[in-house]
């Protein structure tokens, strides 16, 4: 028999039962609704962002009418990390990490990123959950996969229909393969779209990000249809085959990916914020009382001729000096969380849950290692302020005007598109993890050849 | 056409066949009779290749149903106790959709909808969903498919079993129909009295062995009763 014939007459079928078109058309309503979610949140945050950006121009103005009065003056710069041209895709962990920082030449590293993320702590924003385009493609569209196709077979066991089927001269194998391509084709294609269609207007503009999010949904798609062909070929009956499919959901997407951030806090927890904080403010406290001592022992310099007091080269070396001291201390607690993160990141490619929310993210540019880029940009741009200062006193000549309106602005710098090594990644594991599926299914078929 | 060949079934320590030979030759049918558990079901289960025996054969056309399935599908066809059919289909879409996985390559609706009509479906069932029809209805699209599929052998389980006398009387003509165009049937039954109608040769079967072989043409539906029950009264 051809496999359009099959899978023709599984089509028909699919769709007099009803339930696929209803099921379509709850995906609309609920992809429509997280679009506009994701897109409320990416219009929140560019206010957010334009207000920073004022603040930031009017600090500027201000400070200009010292420029000449001191040896340099070099306001506070507020850089921000913009929404990615997917953001509205899924806000992934755009909440969880610094959006913009406060650069002060002068100021203590701990706290460039420390006036952080304005409603992280936002009980309106808490209370509504983040139910952007991600969720319903993580979440819900397994759902809407398993209950068109957890049935593949168990429902004609269960009627004795695959007694006459088996009675045919076909491949029990090749009947039901084409029967989930069918099914599978007839509930991902319209799914897609629609994914891609909410997606679009919601403002997701980039050609490339929507390629990679439809190969996304494909493949995450395809891993759910190989599992319910596991199904197929495990379950003698319907409630059989639903159990299962509703228990696998439960595992690969809220259980194991729970289970697994556990199990990971356990080997290598992560680095306690709190008393960071507190080793920071007790060295630098040591630090200071150190330097005053030293100072006050010091004997002090013989008026020099230079322009600039000797008070601020002093406070400038102090500075330099103390942030050298904190360095280590800094570094340990840096090294930890990244140790922390490095275990989860790899540990994700063996989720397939996981791994698709981690490909979403990176498309949209909500994931922990674009914000992790703009830290590192921001502690660039940072060390070229201080350096400016550092400029102006070893000319020993103040600032000029020119010189301060010319002060370079930050600009995020996207180092690569969308099509990164982590999504690429993401999208093998997929594969991985699907072709494993298969491979077990593989090894069941033989029951699928009595009815 | 049809042949066990010392046909042995064990499940663990339960023998469900032990050593069942017979015959079925084209235009003949073989009504295999008795108890629930005698191994009825069984037998056809190993011609359809759904089974494995432990030891022995069951052929059809000389092709093994273990080793060659495919080609033995190809040839017989099973009618269950009920034809479970897509219930979303109409019987017309149901008879192409088997007719397409058993490989008949002539289905043209004229084909198709003349052995419905010669099943005896009524021509305003032909696209009604199968939903919507009596088990008599869902035999009737099953023997259709035999017409289409051209079967040379028939395997029926009970096939009568819970329809009204007109309609079993019906499924029988039917079948007599299909024996006088040369097909080989074996029908496991219970009831007795259709048996020896319409059977050329009549397996009792007890415990899992084929106690006796009766030629249907001699002998009286009274003798059939009276040795049925003596059979059926034999210790295993």
């Amino acid at each position: 028999m051809s496999v359009a014939s099959i899978a023709r007459y599984e089509i028909r079928r699919l769709l007099r039962d009803r339930a696929l078109p209803v099921l379509l058309v709850l995906l609309l309503g609920l992809g429509a609704y997280a679009a506009w979610n994701g897109r409320a949140w990416v219009d929140q945050r560019e206010a957010a962002i334009a207000l920073i950006k004022q603040e930031e121009q009017q600090t500027k103005e201000r400070s200009r009418a010292f420029v000449g009065k001191a040896p340099s003056v070099l306001p506070r710069a507020q850089p921000v990390l913009p929404p990615g041209a997917m953001a509205a895709l899924s806000i992934g962990q755009a909440d969880a990490y610094p959006y913009t920082a406060d650069v002060v030449a002068l100021g203590d590293p701990t706290q460039l990123l420390k006036h952080v993320w304005a409603d992280i702590g936002n009980p309106a924003a808490r209370a509504a959950g983040r139910f952007d385009l991600a969720f319903v493609i993580v979440f819900l569209l397994p759902l809407v996969i398993l209950v068109v196709t957890h049935d593949l077979w168990s429902r004609e066991r269960e009627r004795g229909i695959a007694a006459l089927v088996l009675s045919q001269p076909v491949s029990a194998t090749r009947l039901l393969v084409v029967k989930l391509l069918a099914r599978g084709l007839a509930v991902l294609l319209p799914a897609l779209a629609i994914i891609l269609a909410v997606a679009i207007g919601a403002g997701a503009h980039s050609p490339a990000g929507l390629a990679v999010l439809a190969l996304t949904v494909l493949l995450y798609g395809a891993f759910w249809l190989a599992l319910a062909l596991l199904i197929g070929c495990l379950a003698r009956r319907t409630t059989e085959a639903a159990i299962a499919a509703g228990a696998l959901w439960l595992l690969i997407v809220v259980m194991a990916p729970s289970l697994t951030l556990a199990t990971v806090n356990l080997i290598a927890p992560p680095p306690s914020q709190m008393q960071f904080a507190t080793e920071v403010k007790a060295m630098q406290s040591d630090i200071a009382k150190r330097q005053q001592r030293e100072h006050a022992n010091s004997v002090p310099l013989a008026s020099s001729s230079s322009l600039i007091p000797d008070t601020v080269r002093q406070a400038y070396a102090d500075r330099v000096a103390a942030d050298r001291e904190l360095a280590h201390l800094i570094a340990s607690h840096a090294q930890a969380e990244a140790a922390h993160r490095q275990l989860l990141d790899r540990l994700r490619l063996l989720l397939p849950a996981v791994a698709t929310q981690d490909a979403l993210d990176r498309i949209a540019g909500s994931d922990a290692d674009r914000a992790l880029d703009f830290q590192h940009q921001v502690h660039t741009f940072w060390q070229a302020r201080r350096l400016l200062h550092k400029a102006y006193l070893d000319r020993d000549a103040p600032q000029t005007l020119e010189e301060y309106d010319a002060l370079p602005r930050f600009q995020y710098r996207e180092h690569v598109g969308v099509v990164r090594s982590g999504v690429l990644a993401d999208l093998a594991a997929l594969i991985i993890a699907t072709l494993l599926v298969l491979l077990a299914a593989g090894a069941l078929r033989s029951r699928l050849a009595t009815p | 056409m049809l042949s066990a060949k010392s046909l042995v079934m064990e499940h663990g320590a339960h023998r469900a066949l032990d050593d069942v030979s017979f015959e079925v030759r084209p235009g003949e049918i073989f009504c295999l009779l008795g108890a629930n558990g005698a191994g009825k079901s069984t037998t056809i289960k190993l011609f359809l290749g759904f089974l494995k025996p432990t030891s022995g054969a069951a052929e059809v056309d000389g092709l093994s149903a273990q080793q060659r399935p495919q080609e033995v599908r190809r040839r017989l066809l099973y009618i269950p106790e009920t034809v479970a059919l897509y219930d979303e289909l109409t019987g017309y879409e149901n008879l192409d959709y088997f007719a397409r996985l058993a490989g008949v390559e002539e289905r043209s609706p004229a084909r198709l909808k003349d052995a419905l009509r010669s099943a005896g479906l009524a021509t305003d069932a032909f696209g009604r969903r199968v939903g919507l029809y009596s088990k008599g209805m869902r035999q009737k699209v099953g023997i259709a498919l035999a017409i289409v599929k051209e079967a040379k052998a028939l395997l029926l389980d009970e096939p009568t079993s819970g329809l009204d006398p007109a309609a079993s009387a019906e499924f029988h003509e039917l079948i007599v129909r299909q024996r006088d165009s040369g097909t080989a049937i074996l029908m496991a039954t219970h009831d007795l009295f259709r048996a020896r109608e319409v059977a050329t040769t009549i397996g009792l079967m007890q415990a899992g062995r084929l106690r006796r072989t009766l030629d249907a043409s001699a002998i009286t539906a009274n003798d059939l009763e009276n040795l049925y029950l003596e059979e059926m009264s034999r210790s295993a």
